[in-house]
């Protein structure tokens, strides 16, 4: 057998092949030709080279975000004569609460399918990004204070409260905005805060002092409109108990804002005594 | 969830989309836009979930070779592809190469690579990646670029020529076997 032909069919990298008559006699020519020998190792040798130098650069979060913007909006507005949308979000309960009660208020303002597809394209969307290492574990409030900031459009302050373990927290991509959401275990259940820009249809009628409630699939959800944030707290708890923990996080943003606002006065008081 | 599967993939994905794009940010980016719109609408074609990694390649590859060829940037096919007689003849032709004199750092070196690969015919490229960096196997490729099997195998040697004649990789392959024996 000719060398030439030994190679072509004893060429590394092909997988599983029938063993032919062919292929025992090129093997039985390997055994005996050492150039044979050195060509396969030296194949081998330059792919492992090639594979071990190769660049792997990791795709531009950015990059990630305007993809999987593009598919959400896909998701609701289809191709003409496309396909039927179909979303298995089973699992995503949690999440699905939040986008469900939200959407009842969106849709009272823009009723129609679009508002609602918007929504489970947002939670799908959510549920995506939360599995893929945007969250934090860590039950130092000062910790995922400092992760979250520069990962959110905006200031998070995470209300320490009562009676309430804190976890973590998870970045969530909703409606094409990010949000923040703070992760607390209360009476033995799972709470999130979730923490968004508000949109232009988001929450016309919830403020700090008007709360929204809803509930789904066990879920309450709790919801208020302030400082250019739309806040939700979701969990399987009685609505009662929601409502007293959101009551405590509008006081607690609001006293932040309160002291903020009178450290800006002394400092501009001590400014103009210089 | 589509979405989680595809974000699974996405490196291995986006990467490959940009060395076919020859390191072209902005391509490979429009490139990911269109696969990911293609991979949505035809997800329901997915039967086996362990599939998907050789699915969304295929996928991209062909969006790829569509657009190549709609755009006309470049030939259908940019080399001859050998038969079997003409690759046997190319495979006994290979002589043991000599190992360059330099010492290349890896750094250079992995830069040179990427250089070289960039410089690489488009049909060549696409193969070597493959099956080398992604680790496909050359019947995979075969299927995702709908070409024999054995044309797989004959640009993948010319495309290993190629790049060991832009690259001192001998020297580097023996350094990175003494530090491993050491």
């Amino acid at each position: 057998m000719r060398c030439g032909t030994a190679r072509r069919l004893l060429w590394p990298g092909t997988g599983p092949q029938p063993v032919t008559d062919a292929v025992t006699e090129a093997e039985a020519h390997l055994r005996t030709c050492a150039a044979c020998r050195h060509f396969l190792a030296d194949q081998t040798a330059v792919a492992e080279e090639i594979e071990r130098l190769a660049p792997r650069p990791v795709a531009p979060a950015a990059v990630r975000e305007r993809v999987f913007e593009r598919l959400a909006r896909e998701r609701v507005h289809p191709p003409a004569g496309g396909r039927r949308v179909s979303v298995r979000a089973a699992g995503l309960a949690l999440a699905a609460a939040v986008m469900l009660a939200l959407s009842v208020w969106v849709m009272r303002s823009e009723p129609g399918d679009v508002a609602w597809q918007q929504q489970v394209a947002a939670v799908a969307e959510d549920h995506v990004r939360s599995t893929h290492e945007e969250s934090i574990v860590s039950t130092d409030a000062a910790t995922v204070q400092q992760w979250l900031s520069g990962r959110v459009p905006f200031a998070v302050h995470i209300p320490m409260i009562p009676d309430a373990a804190f976890e973590g927290a998870r970045l969530c991509y909703l409606d094409g905005r990010r949000g923040a959401v703070l992760r607390y275990r209360v009476d033995g259940r799972e709470l999130s805060y979730y923490l968004m820009p508000a949109g232009p249809s988001a929450l016309p009628s919830a403020t700090p002092e008007r709360f929204l409630h809803g509930a789904e699939s066990g879920y309450q959800v709790v919801a208020w409109h302030d400082a250019g944030l739309v806040h939700a707290l979701v969990g399987n708890l009685p609505e009662a108990r929601l409502v007293e923990l959101a009551r405590f996080c509008v006081e607690r943003s609001t006293a932040r804002r309160e002291s903020a606002a009178e450290v800006a006065s002394i400092a501009a008081t001590l400014r103009r005594a210089w | 969830m589509f979405e989680e599967v595809l974000s699974g993939h996405f490196d291995a994905l986006y990467r490959t989309a940009l060395r076919l794009c020859r390191g072209h940010e902005a391509d490979a980016e429009d490139l990911m836009q269109e696969v990911a719109l293609r991979a949505f609408r035809q997800f329901h074609e997915l039967r086996e979930i362990e599939a998907a990694r050789s699915w969304f390649f295929t996928t991209l590859m062909r969006t790829h070779l569509n657009r190549v060829r709609t755009a006309k940037r470049h030939p259908e096919i940019a080399i001859d592809d050998l038969d079997d007689t003409a690759f046997e003849r190319a495979l006994e032709a290979w002589q043991a190469p000599d190992a360059p004199d330099r010492v290349f750092d890896r750094a250079r070196l992995a830069d040179q690579l990427e250089a070289a690969l960039d410089a690489l015919d488009p049909a060549l490229r696409e193969v070597v990646w493959l099956v080398d960096v992604e680790g496909f196997r050359q019947r995979e490729v075969a299927t995702m670029l709908r070409i024999p099997e054995g044309t797989v195998a004959s640009r993948l040697y010319r495309a290993r020529r190629e790049l060991r004649e832009r690259l001192p990789i001998d020297r580097a392959q023996r350094r990175h076997r003494t530090q491993r024996e050491g």
